[in-house]
């Protein structure tokens, strides 16, 4: 009987830890606030123009995996690439003159701005990176933390609408934060994901008030003047910017699992 | 009585040899570019117009790469040599000292974008040019673009697009002598 009761409970605590996940989101610890004086700030635009965006195949998961159906999704997500790239050109070209990076670093500084944290409100725009970058900034850095911002912008897969994405991530640089590390680790030197006392992911969208399908936005998205993209565009990064701040602000919620 | 050997069967060592191969193709070295994805088709590509290309300059995005795929960073700073020696074999003349009085269509070029991006499982490469007629004044973009299955983020695959996203840039070049 106690080897029943014995064996009920472990196999509940394996199927609890399975199903657990971690949480979408690690906020800054109330205890580590106080310790973060100062801390370096990288927003990372890679993107030299406003990307396209399709609806995915998932012929895979409809028809149970296999070789075949993921043969499909390949072709149909090749063509569906193909025509949006092709549709998205003449935006692209409305926007030549037009620099995203530039407009969320200036938006991020400005909702940076009231911050007594050193640092975080002279963010630098970086649109390129080598691999050992984030890690050689990280263990150069002379602030408290260093944040990175990985920023993405794009036309909604219907054409209705401008879409912007940031993954934000704080690593701590100060020892004294190592112990609010997203899973605390010895000071090993290395820089990994889980390091951070901070992650979070935001999207915002502005809408190009296009109301019918692809093809016939895509067709009227081409004629619209290019202050419709310009404004909505620096809409979304301002949206963006002010998530970000405000959720920085904002102390981990200790109810939460970790 | 078979015997037993401790030397590994020639099956495991080519299966080895694959898999490193391959390991190789997919790491995380950056890519270069270079003038390899042109073909000697490409040559025959050129529109049938008379345009002396006066100067090449590069306007993009100040700092911008040229391309993430994969993970495998494909630095921009000799994105001006690939452009000029990729004119070179398709056969536009660059000539400093063309004059626009000449009868000739000259325009000055400029790059303006750049890029190769991941989509799904595809790969979309764009060459934006800029070119200006010296006799109108008139400026005209020619984007170029290539959208291909990405197969291995490969850096021949990678070239290819690109050259291939440059050819359909200046497929358009005669609007820039209308």
């Amino acid at each position: 009987m106690k080897k029943l009761l014995l064996a009920t409970v472990v196999g509940s605590a394996v199927l609890i830890s399975a199903c657990a996940s971690p949480r979408p989101y690690n906020r800054i610890d109330a205890n580590a606030r106080p310790l973060i004086k100062s801390m370096d700030s990288v927003v990372m635009v890679k993107q030299s123009e406003i990307g396209s965006d399709i609806v995915v195949s998932n012929a895979t998961g409809a028809m149970g995996g296999g070789l075949i159906p993921a043969l499909i999704d390949a072709g149909v997500n090749s063509s569906r690439t193909k025509k949006a790239e092709e549709a998205i050109g003449p935006i692209r070209d409305k926007l030549i003159d037009y620099d995203f990076g530039a407009e969320v670093e200036k938006q991020l500084n400005t909702a940076f701005s009231g911050t007594t944290v050193s640092g975080l409100n002279n963010v630098k725009l970086m649109r390129a990176e080598d691999p050992k970058y984030r890690e050689n900034t990280v263990k150069a850095s002379g602030a408290d933390a260093v944040m990175f911002i990985d920023t993405t912008y794009k036309i909604s897969a219907n054409f209705d609408a401008v879409l912007a994405t940031a993954n934000v991530r704080v690593f701590p640089v100060s020892a004294d934060l190592n112990a609010y590390k997203e899973k605390p680790d010895e000071d090993d030197k290395v820089v990994e994901p889980t390091d951070n006392i901070y992650r979070n992911t935001f999207m915002a969208s502005a809408p190009l008030d296009l109301v019918s399908d692809m093809e016939t936005n895509a067709s009227d998205a081409a004629n619209l003047p290019v202050d419709k993209y310009t404004m909505a565009l620096d809409r979304a990064a301002k949206n963006l910017a002010e998530k970000i701040a405000a959720d920085l602000m904002t102390d981990d919620d200790v109810t939460a699992d970790k | 009585m078979l015997q037993q050997t401790n030397k590994p069967s020639s099956a495991l060592l080519m299966a080895c040899a694959l898999a490193a191969g391959l390991l190789t193709a997919c790491g995380t070295a950056p890519k270069t570019l270079d003038v390899s994805g042109n073909k000697a088709t490409h040559a025959k590509n050129k529109p049938d117009v008379d345009v002396v290309i006066k100067s090449v300059s590069d306007n993009r995005v100040k700092d911008a790469t040229l391309s993430d795929l994969g993970g495998r960073p494909m630095a921009g700073q000799e994105v001006m040599s690939w452009l000029t020696d990729s004119l070179d074999i398709r056969g536009y003349s660059l000539n400093p000292d063309a004059s626009a009085e000449a009868g000739n269509c000259v325009v000055n070029l400029e790059l303006r974008r750049a890029s190769l991006t991941p989509t799904a499982t595809s790969k979309s490469a764009t060459i934006v040019l800029g070119a200006r007629n010296l006799k109108t004044g008139e400026y005209h973009l020619l984007r170029g673009a290539k959208s291909s299955l990405n197969w291995m983020n490969g850096n021949g695959e990678s070239n290819a697009a690109l050259s291939d996203a440059l050819d359909d840039s200046l497929s358009q070049i005669g609007k820039a002598c209308e």
